[in-house]
């Protein structure tokens, strides 16, 4: 690969540059509002930590230019699985560094119930992912660079989001019968504030989610107490055997081939295809080197996290919130969302539920938001700052290598935005969670779950590349321009 | 007006480009090149830059060279790869300011 700059050498010292000062600003900016907040209370130490892990996401993800959406789509767009190897060595990373966080008894991870609906919610994320240009954690490291898409991207995952999980009306007659009867026999344990049998999503949950059962392999065989479980069951079986099996399969079905043929090997020898398989995995450096730097970073967001919580005695940042005077926007149990892990698509469902909570429309008598999630003020929200941290983190690794650039949308751009970032919400909050929570952070902590997510997401991308590339085909056929509408 | 070129912005571009016609640049750090065809893709998102360098390496002939324009960083940074896919040589990429070239010869 040849790179080469076309413009000659500038006389400025790349320190001195325009842009590497505005990177500069962007962390300095962090660093001084970090102070302040530690200022106004040291317990912010606790989102703080969401805020500099999400900077040093976004810096990693816009190094490695890494791109979780394309990881599918490329399989099946162009056939590459440059993206996919990147995704998978960051899993073996996160999966290797949560084995040894969860030994250590600081995990913060709870797994996802498993059913139909995880396959169903992963499709419609994979499908609208196809038409956004990147995944909820791509579409904020994508706004970190300028790109005005990614940022209509984001409000329509925030809104869409919000909607679906307070929507009711006509969205009732989309739930089961049996799923209301459900709903409806645990209505007396809940308290007043609740309309669980009103309001799809709450039935949904309600009538459907809690009657099913989330768990970690290890706990399926009793043996999520015991080392052996956690490092046999949940790391590697569930995590490290599917990459190594995925890699294999990802070198024989798309790499081999080209490989052989460049290498001028027709009776290639287990060494020349353990060769092959490193090249594929060396081949985008940037990518791999971001894969590591993810998984190592992912496994340690949890560890600190719940150092913290052992530190203040708390399960939940809503505690913490209330023992410093800040009481608005907590659950009924007085919680609020906060993981512990990478997150993305819940506390944007916060974002667009908050805004529409400030212009009357009551959101706190849903399960998600009312019971569960909270909807503290964005000022407050720890996860929210963990995206914003992505955003920023991006901008500096962004300008620092002069790739930060403001684009608007086309039309044709912007309507993907919104109606692909409106299927990716409603894809989240069916399948609990996006390619990073209900994938990415499942499937490296021994719950199974997500390698279901990703066949959804697999399947949905697939459809979503061949309506991608029939629209394509067809607005061509309507204009001669290449790359116009 | 203001306003119009406010809106004009998010109007569809049209890049008017020519189309199978060769042409001879001057790559720094490449070379002499002899262009059959460019596809500019500045400001369109993936998976657009990578389908249309398909399409146009789909058309042209073993051992011409195009030129792919884009400013999409991710998109960029997965060419070297997509050539490979596609069985073409990436001769190299070239950054201006705000975007990248790319140049990638159609192999027999």
């Amino acid at each position: 690969m040849n790179m080469a700059s076309a413009s000659a050498s500038t006389a400025t010292h790349w320190l001195f540059r325009k842009s590497s000062l505005q990177s500069m600003g962007v962390l300095l900016f962090v660093i001084i509002g970090s102070l302040w907040a530690l200022s106004v209370d040291t317990r912010f130490v606790y989102m703080l930590v969401y805020v500099w892990f999400g900077l040093a996401y976004g810096l990693l993800l816009q190094y490695g230019r890494f791109c979780m959406a394309s990881a599918v789509r490329d399989l099946f767009a162009v056939k590459v699985p440059r993206m996919a190897v990147g995704m998978m060595i960051a899993v073996a990373l996160y999966a290797v560094v949560a084995a040894i966080v969860t030994l250590s008894g600081f995990s913060t991870f709870h797994p996802n119930a498993m059913g139909w609906h995880i396959v169903i919610g992963g499709a419609i994320f994979g499908f609208g992912i196809v038409f956004t240009g990147g995944c909820a954690s791509g579409s904020l490291y994508k706004a970190g660079e300028g790109n005005m898409n990614s940022m209509l991207v984001i409000l329509a995952i925030s809104f869409s989001q919000a909607i679906v999980v307070t929507a009711t009306g006509w969205w009732d007659s989309l739930v089961p019968q049996s799923w209301l009867d459900s709903a409806a026999a645990k209505a007396a344990d809940m308290p007043e504030e609740l309309t669980i049998t009103k309001g799809w999503f709450d039935i949904f949950t309600a009538g459907y989610i809690w009657d099913l059962k989330g768990h970690t392999t290890a706990e399926i065989f009793g043996m999520a107490e015991t080392a052996t479980g956690i490092v046999v069951l949940n790391t590697f079986l569930t995590a490290i055997l599917p990459v190594g099996l995925i890699l294999i399969a990802l070198y024989a079905f798309y790499y081999r081939k080209g490989h052989l043929r460049r290498a001028g090997l027709t009776a290639p020898s287990l060494s020349d295809e353990l060769a092959g398989m490193w090249a594929m995995c060396t081949s985008s450096k940037n990518t791999a080197l971001a894969g590591i730097g993810l998984g190592i970073l992912a496994g340690l967001h949890m560890y600190v996290t719940g150092v913290l919580r052992d530190h203040y005695g708390i399960f939940n940042f809503g505690e913490l919130l209330v023992a410093m005077g800040y009481n608005n926007g907590l659950s009924i149990q007085e919680t609020v969302f906060d993981p512990g892990y990478w997150y993305i698509t819940t506390q944007e469902a916060q974002w667009g539920g908050w805004v529409m909570q400030q212009v009357g429309i009551e959101n706190m008598d849903s399960i998600f938001f009312g019971l569960d999630n909270g909807l503290p003020n964005p000022l407050l929200n720890a996860p929210g700052f963990m995206s914003i941290g992505i955003i920023l983190g991006a901008a500096v690794m962004a300008l620092a290598r002069r790739e930060f650039k403001w684009k608007l949308p086309s039309w044709e751009t912007a309507f993907f935005a919104i109606v692909g970032g409106t299927l990716m919400g409603i894809g989240a909050r069916i399948g609990m969670g996006c390619n990073i929570g209900a994938f990415f952070a499942t499937v490296t902590n021994g719950d199974p779950s997500g390698w279901v997510f990703l066949v959804g997401m697999v399947i949905g991308a697939w459809i979503g590349v061949k309506a991608f590339t029939w629209w394509m085909e067809w607005s061509a056929s309507r204009n001669s321009s290449e790359c116009g509408l | 007006m203001q306003a119009t070129g406010w809106f004009g912005r998010f109007r569809d571009r049209r890049s008017g480009l020519p189309g199978p016609m060769l042409r001879d640049i001057d790559v720094p750090g490449i070379g002499r090149l002899t262009l059959a065809r460019t596809v500019d893709c500045l400001g369109a998102m993936c998976p657009r830059p990578q389908l249309l360098t398909m399409k146009v390496l789909g058309e042209v002939r073993a051992g011409d060279i195009i030129e792919v324009i884009s400013d999409n960083p991710t998109a960029v940074e997965g060419f070297p790869a997509l050539a490979m896919a596609l069985n073409c040589a990436h001769l190299g990429t070239v950054r201006e300011t705000g975007h990248w070239r790319m140049y990638l010869r159609k192999s027999p």
